[in-house]
Protein backbone atom coordinates (compact mmCIF):
# COMPACT_ATOMS: atom_id res chain seq x y z
CA UNK A 1 0.00 0.00 0.00
CA UNK A 2 1.24 3.45 -0.90
CA UNK A 3 -0.26 6.53 0.66
CA UNK A 4 0.21 10.12 -0.41
CA UNK A 5 -0.90 13.22 1.43
CA UNK A 6 -2.13 16.31 -0.38
CA UNK A 7 -2.98 19.58 1.34
CA UNK A 8 -5.20 22.17 -0.21
CA UNK A 9 -5.04 25.78 0.96
CA UNK A 10 -8.61 26.10 -0.29
CA UNK A 11 -10.55 24.79 2.69
CA UNK A 12 -7.28 23.81 4.43
CA UNK A 13 -8.24 20.20 3.92
CA UNK A 14 -6.32 16.97 3.41
CA UNK A 15 -6.80 14.65 0.47
CA UNK A 16 -5.30 11.17 0.54
CA UNK A 17 -4.22 9.12 -2.46
CA UNK A 18 -4.07 5.39 -1.78
CA UNK A 19 -2.78 2.90 -4.29
CA UNK A 20 -0.84 -0.27 -4.82
CA UNK A 21 2.94 -0.28 -4.99
CA UNK A 22 2.96 -0.75 -8.77
CA UNK A 23 0.42 1.88 -9.82
CA UNK A 24 -2.97 1.26 -11.46
CA UNK A 25 -6.41 1.85 -10.00
CA UNK A 26 -6.29 4.07 -6.93
CA UNK A 27 -8.53 5.58 -4.27
CA UNK A 28 -8.86 9.25 -3.42
CA UNK A 29 -10.22 10.19 -0.01
CA UNK A 30 -11.96 13.60 0.17
CA UNK A 31 -11.00 15.53 -2.97
CA UNK A 32 -11.65 18.95 -1.48
CA UNK A 33 -9.82 20.65 -4.30
CA UNK A 34 -8.42 19.22 -7.52
CA UNK A 35 -5.31 21.08 -8.57
CA UNK A 36 -2.26 20.47 -10.74
CA UNK A 37 -0.20 19.34 -7.78
CA UNK A 38 -2.66 16.56 -6.97
CA UNK A 39 -2.96 15.57 -10.63
CA UNK A 40 0.83 15.35 -10.85
CA UNK A 41 0.93 13.20 -7.72
CA UNK A 42 -1.55 10.80 -9.30
CA UNK A 43 0.01 10.66 -12.75
CA UNK A 44 3.68 10.63 -11.69
CA UNK A 45 2.97 7.54 -9.61
CA UNK A 46 1.20 5.78 -12.51
CA UNK A 47 -2.22 5.82 -10.92
CA UNK A 48 -5.66 6.55 -12.24
CA UNK A 49 -8.47 7.36 -9.84
CA UNK A 50 -11.16 4.76 -9.93
CA UNK A 51 -12.75 5.22 -6.51
CA UNK A 52 -13.50 8.21 -4.33
CA UNK A 53 -14.31 7.82 -0.64
CA UNK A 54 -16.05 10.80 0.94
CA UNK A 55 -16.00 11.19 4.70
CA UNK A 56 -18.93 13.65 4.50
CA UNK A 57 -20.61 16.02 2.11
CA UNK A 58 -19.10 19.37 3.19
CA UNK A 59 -17.58 21.40 0.35
CA UNK A 60 -14.00 21.40 1.68
CA UNK A 61 -14.03 17.60 1.22
CA UNK A 62 -15.99 17.29 -2.02
CA UNK A 63 -15.52 20.36 -4.20
CA UNK A 64 -12.76 18.79 -6.28
CA UNK A 65 -15.20 16.17 -7.60
CA UNK A 66 -16.30 18.37 -10.47
CA UNK A 67 -12.81 18.65 -11.97
CA UNK A 68 -11.82 15.13 -10.94
CA UNK A 69 -14.80 13.59 -12.74
CA UNK A 70 -13.80 15.34 -15.97
CA UNK A 71 -10.40 13.63 -15.84
CA UNK A 72 -11.24 10.20 -14.46
CA UNK A 73 -14.27 7.94 -14.58
CA UNK A 74 -14.76 7.68 -10.85
CA UNK A 75 -17.12 5.77 -8.62
CA UNK A 76 -18.08 7.80 -5.55
CA UNK A 77 -18.76 6.24 -2.16
CA UNK A 78 -20.45 8.23 0.61
CA UNK A 79 -23.20 8.02 3.18
CA UNK A 80 -25.08 10.98 1.72
CA UNK A 81 -27.13 10.36 -1.44
CA UNK A 82 -26.66 13.94 -2.66
CA UNK A 83 -23.13 15.11 -3.48
CA UNK A 84 -23.20 17.91 -6.06
CA UNK A 85 -25.63 15.82 -8.18
CA UNK A 86 -23.06 13.08 -8.77
CA UNK A 87 -24.29 9.48 -8.61
CA UNK A 88 -23.20 8.05 -5.28
CA UNK A 89 -22.90 4.50 -3.99
CA UNK A 90 -24.27 4.66 -0.48
CA UNK A 91 -21.99 3.33 2.24
CA UNK A 92 -23.78 2.23 5.38
CA UNK A 93 -22.56 1.85 8.94
CA UNK A 94 -20.29 -1.09 9.72
CA UNK A 95 -20.03 -2.11 6.08
CA UNK A 96 -17.12 -3.66 4.25
CA UNK A 97 -15.91 -3.42 0.68
CA UNK A 98 -12.89 -4.19 -1.42
CA UNK A 99 -11.70 -1.42 -3.71
CA UNK A 100 -8.49 -1.43 -5.76
CA UNK A 101 -7.45 -4.54 -3.85
CA UNK A 102 -7.83 -2.95 -0.41
CA UNK A 103 -10.21 -4.23 2.26
CA UNK A 104 -12.10 -1.25 3.61
CA UNK A 105 -14.35 -1.02 6.66
CA UNK A 106 -16.74 1.90 6.98
CA UNK A 107 -18.30 3.35 10.12
CA UNK A 108 -20.99 6.00 10.43
CA UNK A 109 -20.00 8.50 13.15
CA UNK A 110 -22.64 11.27 13.11
CA UNK A 111 -22.31 14.53 15.04
CA UNK A 112 -20.19 16.87 12.94
CA UNK A 113 -22.56 16.03 10.10
CA UNK A 114 -25.25 13.41 9.83
CA UNK A 115 -23.34 11.59 7.08
CA UNK A 116 -19.86 11.51 8.66
CA UNK A 117 -18.04 8.31 7.79
CA UNK A 118 -14.72 6.91 8.99
CA UNK A 119 -12.92 4.47 6.70
CA UNK A 120 -10.40 1.90 7.91
CA UNK A 121 -7.83 0.58 5.48
CA UNK A 122 -5.19 -1.71 6.97
CA UNK A 123 -3.87 0.08 10.09
CA UNK A 124 -5.04 3.53 8.98
CA UNK A 125 -8.24 5.37 9.82
CA UNK A 126 -9.42 8.16 7.54
CA UNK A 127 -11.47 10.17 9.99
CA UNK A 128 -12.54 13.27 8.04
CA UNK A 129 -13.89 15.80 10.53
CA UNK A 130 -14.80 13.22 13.17
CA UNK A 131 -11.47 13.02 14.97
CA UNK A 132 -8.41 15.19 14.42
CA UNK A 133 -5.12 15.70 16.24
CA UNK A 134 -6.04 17.14 19.63
CA UNK A 135 -9.73 17.64 19.00
CA UNK A 136 -12.98 16.21 17.75
CA UNK A 137 -15.07 17.70 14.95
CA UNK A 138 -17.09 20.85 15.49
CA UNK A 139 -20.77 20.43 16.25
CA UNK A 140 -23.70 22.79 16.17
CA UNK A 141 -25.48 21.58 19.29
CA UNK A 142 -24.58 19.90 22.57
CA UNK A 143 -26.70 16.94 21.48
CA UNK A 144 -24.61 16.54 18.32
CA UNK A 145 -21.46 16.74 20.42
CA UNK A 146 -22.71 14.02 22.75
CA UNK A 147 -23.64 11.87 19.77
CA UNK A 148 -20.23 12.38 18.20
CA UNK A 149 -18.37 11.57 21.43
CA UNK A 150 -20.45 8.46 22.04
CA UNK A 151 -19.89 7.18 18.51
CA UNK A 152 -16.13 7.82 18.74
CA UNK A 153 -15.96 5.95 22.06
CA UNK A 154 -17.97 3.01 20.76
CA UNK A 155 -16.56 2.65 17.27
CA UNK A 156 -13.11 4.27 17.12
CA UNK A 157 -11.44 4.03 20.51
CA UNK A 158 -11.62 0.21 20.66
CA UNK A 159 -9.06 -0.01 17.84
CA UNK A 160 -5.52 -0.55 19.03
CA UNK A 161 -3.25 2.33 19.93
CA UNK A 162 -0.94 1.92 16.95
CA UNK A 163 -3.77 2.72 14.56
CA UNK A 164 -2.76 5.72 12.46
CA UNK A 165 -5.27 8.53 12.04
CA UNK A 166 -5.37 10.58 8.86
CA UNK A 167 -7.84 13.40 9.47
CA UNK A 168 -9.60 15.74 7.06
CA UNK A 169 -7.83 18.74 8.54
CA UNK A 170 -4.55 19.12 10.39
CA UNK A 171 -1.73 16.74 11.12
CA UNK A 172 -1.65 12.95 11.18
CA UNK A 173 -1.78 11.31 14.58
CA UNK A 174 -2.34 7.91 16.18
CA UNK A 175 -5.09 6.55 18.36
CA UNK A 176 -2.58 6.09 21.19
CA UNK A 177 -1.73 9.79 21.07
CA UNK A 178 -5.35 10.88 21.00
CA UNK A 179 -6.31 8.68 23.92
CA UNK A 180 -3.71 10.48 26.04
CA UNK A 181 -3.62 14.03 24.66
CA UNK A 182 -6.99 14.82 23.10
CA UNK A 183 -8.75 16.94 25.72
CA UNK A 184 -12.07 16.69 23.88
CA UNK A 185 -12.09 12.97 24.65
CA UNK A 186 -11.54 13.61 28.35
CA UNK A 187 -14.52 13.92 30.67
CA UNK A 188 -13.70 17.44 31.93
CA UNK A 189 -12.41 20.02 29.50
CA UNK A 190 -10.51 23.11 30.59
CA UNK A 191 -10.02 26.11 28.36
CA UNK A 192 -6.73 27.94 27.96
CA UNK A 193 -6.11 30.48 30.68
CA UNK A 194 -3.39 32.25 28.77
CA UNK A 195 -4.29 35.72 27.60
CA UNK A 196 -2.59 37.46 24.72
CA UNK A 197 -1.78 40.99 25.72
CA UNK A 198 0.74 43.51 24.57
CA UNK A 199 2.39 43.35 27.98
CA UNK A 200 2.98 39.62 27.89
CA UNK A 201 6.75 39.04 27.76
CA UNK A 202 6.25 35.96 25.57
CA UNK A 203 5.22 38.12 22.64
CA UNK A 204 7.44 41.17 22.97
CA UNK B 1 4.90 3.06 2.17
CA UNK B 2 3.13 1.81 5.27
CA UNK B 3 3.62 -1.84 4.50
CA UNK B 4 4.11 -2.51 8.18
CA UNK B 5 3.21 -5.88 9.66
CA UNK B 6 2.38 -6.70 13.26
CA UNK B 7 4.76 -8.46 15.62
CA UNK B 8 4.29 -12.24 15.59
CA UNK B 9 4.76 -12.51 19.37
CA UNK B 10 1.44 -13.61 20.92
CA UNK B 11 -0.54 -10.67 22.29
CA UNK B 12 1.84 -8.01 20.96
CA UNK B 13 0.30 -5.17 18.92
CA UNK B 14 3.55 -3.45 18.01
CA UNK B 15 4.67 -3.23 14.41
CA UNK B 16 7.45 -5.65 13.50
CA UNK B 17 10.87 -4.36 12.58
CA UNK B 18 11.09 -4.04 8.81
CA UNK B 19 12.09 -7.37 7.20
CA UNK B 20 11.61 -9.22 10.51
CA UNK B 21 8.63 -10.95 12.06
CA UNK B 22 8.84 -9.49 15.56
CA UNK B 23 9.05 -6.04 17.04
CA UNK B 24 12.26 -4.71 18.53
CA UNK B 25 11.29 -5.73 22.06
CA UNK B 26 10.56 -9.33 21.07
CA UNK B 27 13.53 -9.75 18.76
CA UNK B 28 16.06 -12.45 19.56
CA UNK B 29 18.94 -10.06 19.06
CA UNK B 30 17.68 -6.49 19.37
CA UNK B 31 21.20 -5.10 19.51
CA UNK B 32 21.96 -6.25 15.98
CA UNK B 33 18.64 -4.85 14.70
CA UNK B 34 19.56 -1.50 16.13
CA UNK B 35 22.99 -1.58 14.52
CA UNK B 36 21.38 -2.58 11.23
CA UNK B 37 18.99 0.37 11.47
CA UNK B 38 21.79 2.78 12.30
CA UNK B 39 23.83 1.50 9.37
CA UNK B 40 20.84 1.93 7.04
CA UNK B 41 20.29 5.49 8.25
CA UNK B 42 23.98 6.33 7.90
CA UNK B 43 23.91 5.34 4.23
CA UNK B 44 21.96 8.60 3.76
CA UNK B 45 20.00 7.31 0.81
CA UNK B 46 16.22 7.56 0.75
CA UNK B 47 14.82 5.49 3.60
CA UNK B 48 11.18 4.61 3.01
CA UNK B 49 8.64 2.57 4.92
CA UNK B 50 11.13 1.52 7.58
CA UNK B 51 9.96 0.55 11.05
CA UNK B 52 11.91 0.14 14.26
CA UNK B 53 10.15 1.28 17.42
CA UNK B 54 11.69 1.51 20.91
CA UNK B 55 15.18 1.82 19.41
CA UNK B 56 18.03 3.70 21.06
CA UNK B 57 20.31 5.77 18.88
CA UNK B 58 23.18 8.02 19.91
CA UNK B 59 26.06 9.97 18.40
CA UNK B 60 25.01 9.65 14.77
CA UNK B 61 25.46 12.08 11.93
CA UNK B 62 22.18 11.70 10.05
CA UNK B 63 22.43 15.06 8.33
CA UNK B 64 21.00 15.22 4.79
CA UNK B 65 18.92 12.08 5.35
CA UNK B 66 15.64 11.50 3.55
CA UNK B 67 13.02 9.65 5.55
CA UNK B 68 9.62 8.80 4.09
CA UNK B 69 6.82 7.00 5.94
CA UNK B 70 9.12 5.61 8.61
CA UNK B 71 8.17 4.64 12.13
CA UNK B 72 10.64 5.20 14.98
CA UNK B 73 8.08 5.62 17.78
CA UNK B 74 9.10 5.29 21.45
CA UNK B 75 12.73 5.76 20.43
CA UNK B 76 15.58 7.44 22.23
CA UNK B 77 17.75 9.79 20.20
CA UNK B 78 20.76 11.37 21.85
CA UNK B 79 23.35 13.60 20.16
CA UNK B 80 21.92 13.00 16.69
CA UNK B 81 22.47 15.48 13.90
CA UNK B 82 19.43 15.55 11.59
CA UNK B 83 20.50 18.82 9.92
CA UNK B 84 19.32 19.44 6.38
CA UNK B 85 17.22 16.26 6.43
CA UNK B 86 13.88 15.68 4.75
CA UNK B 87 11.29 13.95 6.93
CA UNK B 88 7.87 13.19 5.49
CA UNK B 89 4.99 11.19 6.98
CA UNK B 90 7.28 9.78 9.68
CA UNK B 91 6.24 8.76 13.18
CA UNK B 92 8.46 9.56 16.17
CA UNK B 93 5.70 9.75 18.79
CA UNK B 94 6.51 9.19 22.48
CA UNK B 95 10.25 9.41 21.82
CA UNK B 96 13.02 11.15 23.71
CA UNK B 97 15.35 13.56 21.94
CA UNK B 98 18.37 14.82 23.88
CA UNK B 99 20.78 17.34 22.41
CA UNK B 100 19.63 16.69 18.84
CA UNK B 101 20.12 19.14 15.99
CA UNK B 102 17.42 19.62 13.39
CA UNK B 103 18.98 22.66 11.71
CA UNK B 104 17.31 23.48 8.39
CA UNK B 105 15.26 20.30 8.27
CA UNK B 106 12.07 19.92 6.29
CA UNK B 107 9.39 18.03 8.17
CA UNK B 108 6.01 17.47 6.55
CA UNK B 109 3.04 15.58 7.96
CA UNK B 110 5.25 13.96 10.59
CA UNK B 111 4.38 13.05 14.15
CA UNK B 112 6.49 13.84 17.21
CA UNK B 113 3.55 13.97 19.64
CA UNK B 114 4.07 13.00 23.26
CA UNK B 115 7.84 13.19 22.88
CA UNK B 116 10.36 14.84 25.13
CA UNK B 117 12.89 17.31 23.73
CA UNK B 118 15.84 18.42 25.83
CA UNK B 119 18.35 20.93 24.50
CA UNK B 120 17.34 20.42 20.88
CA UNK B 121 17.61 22.89 18.03
CA UNK B 122 15.21 23.24 15.10
CA UNK B 123 16.59 26.54 13.77
CA UNK B 124 15.91 27.62 10.20
CA UNK B 125 13.58 24.70 9.52
CA UNK B 126 10.36 24.13 7.60
CA UNK B 127 8.23 22.14 10.01
CA UNK B 128 4.92 22.06 8.20
CA UNK B 129 1.74 20.30 9.14
CA UNK B 130 3.56 18.29 11.81
CA UNK B 131 2.26 17.00 15.12
CA UNK B 132 4.07 18.11 18.29
CA UNK B 133 0.99 17.89 20.51
CA UNK B 134 1.62 16.87 24.09
CA UNK B 135 5.39 17.26 23.82
CA UNK B 136 7.54 18.27 26.77
CA UNK B 137 10.30 20.57 25.57
CA UNK B 138 12.98 22.34 27.56
CA UNK B 139 15.86 24.52 26.43
CA UNK B 140 14.85 23.98 22.83
CA UNK B 141 14.99 26.44 19.96
CA UNK B 142 12.71 26.76 16.92
CA UNK B 143 14.00 30.21 15.82
CA UNK B 144 13.71 31.30 12.16
CA UNK B 145 11.43 28.37 11.34
CA UNK B 146 8.25 28.01 9.34
CA UNK B 147 5.79 26.20 11.61
CA UNK B 148 2.74 26.48 9.36
CA UNK B 149 -0.18 24.35 10.60
CA UNK B 150 2.02 22.59 13.16
CA UNK B 151 0.29 21.41 16.32
CA UNK B 152 1.77 22.14 19.76
CA UNK B 153 -1.51 21.74 21.65
CA UNK B 154 -1.30 20.42 25.22
CA UNK B 155 2.47 20.75 25.14
CA UNK B 156 4.65 21.73 28.09
CA UNK B 157 7.25 24.22 26.97
CA UNK B 158 9.97 25.53 29.23
CA UNK B 159 12.75 27.82 28.00
CA UNK B 160 11.66 27.33 24.41
CA UNK B 161 12.27 29.96 21.76
CA UNK B 162 10.04 30.60 18.73
CA UNK B 163 11.70 33.84 17.61
CA UNK B 164 11.02 35.09 14.09
CA UNK B 165 8.89 32.09 13.15
CA UNK B 166 5.92 31.76 10.84
CA UNK B 167 3.17 30.64 13.21
CA UNK B 168 0.25 30.82 10.79
CA UNK B 169 -2.29 28.19 11.86
CA UNK B 170 0.16 26.80 14.45
CA UNK B 171 -1.83 25.43 17.38
CA UNK B 172 -0.80 26.17 20.98
CA UNK B 173 -4.18 25.39 22.57
CA UNK B 174 -3.81 24.34 26.20
CA UNK B 175 -0.03 24.58 26.02
CA UNK B 176 1.79 25.32 29.27
CA UNK B 177 4.50 27.85 28.61
CA UNK B 178 7.28 28.99 30.90
CA UNK B 179 10.03 31.26 29.65
CA UNK B 180 8.80 30.92 26.07
CA UNK B 181 9.50 33.63 23.52
CA UNK B 182 7.52 34.38 20.36
CA UNK B 183 9.45 37.58 19.64
CA UNK B 184 9.20 38.83 16.01
CA UNK B 185 6.79 35.97 15.17
CA UNK B 186 3.24 36.34 13.86
CA UNK B 187 1.69 34.86 17.00
CA UNK B 188 -1.59 36.65 16.14
CA UNK B 189 -2.10 34.05 13.39
CA UNK B 190 -1.49 31.12 15.75
CA UNK B 191 -4.23 29.43 17.71
CA UNK B 192 -4.16 29.80 21.49
CA UNK B 193 -7.90 29.53 22.14
CA UNK B 194 -10.77 27.61 20.63
CA UNK B 195 -14.33 28.64 20.16
CA UNK B 196 -17.02 26.21 21.30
Amino acid sequence: MKLFFHFSVIGFSNTYLIGNNDGGAAILVDPGHMDLELLKLIEDNNYYIKYVLLTHRHASHTKGLKTLSKIYDVEIFANSPHIHDFPVRIVSDDSHMNLAGFDISAFLIPGHSSDSMVYKISDALFTGDVLMAGRIGSTSTSLSRSLLLRSIREKILPFDENTIIFPGHGTPTTLGIEKIINTDLMPHRHGSKHVLTGNNPEFS
Amino acid sequence: MFDFIRCSHPGCNEFAVTKYTTCFQHAENPESLQQEAAAKLLEKGIVGSYCLTHGEFSNLDLSKSSLYACKFSHGTFQDIDFSDSYIQLCFFEFSTFINCTFHEVTSKYSVFAGSEFRECSFTGSDILHSNFSGITASHTVFDDSDLYYTNFSSSKLSHVSFKDCNLKKADFYLSERQEVSFKYSNFEEALFFREN
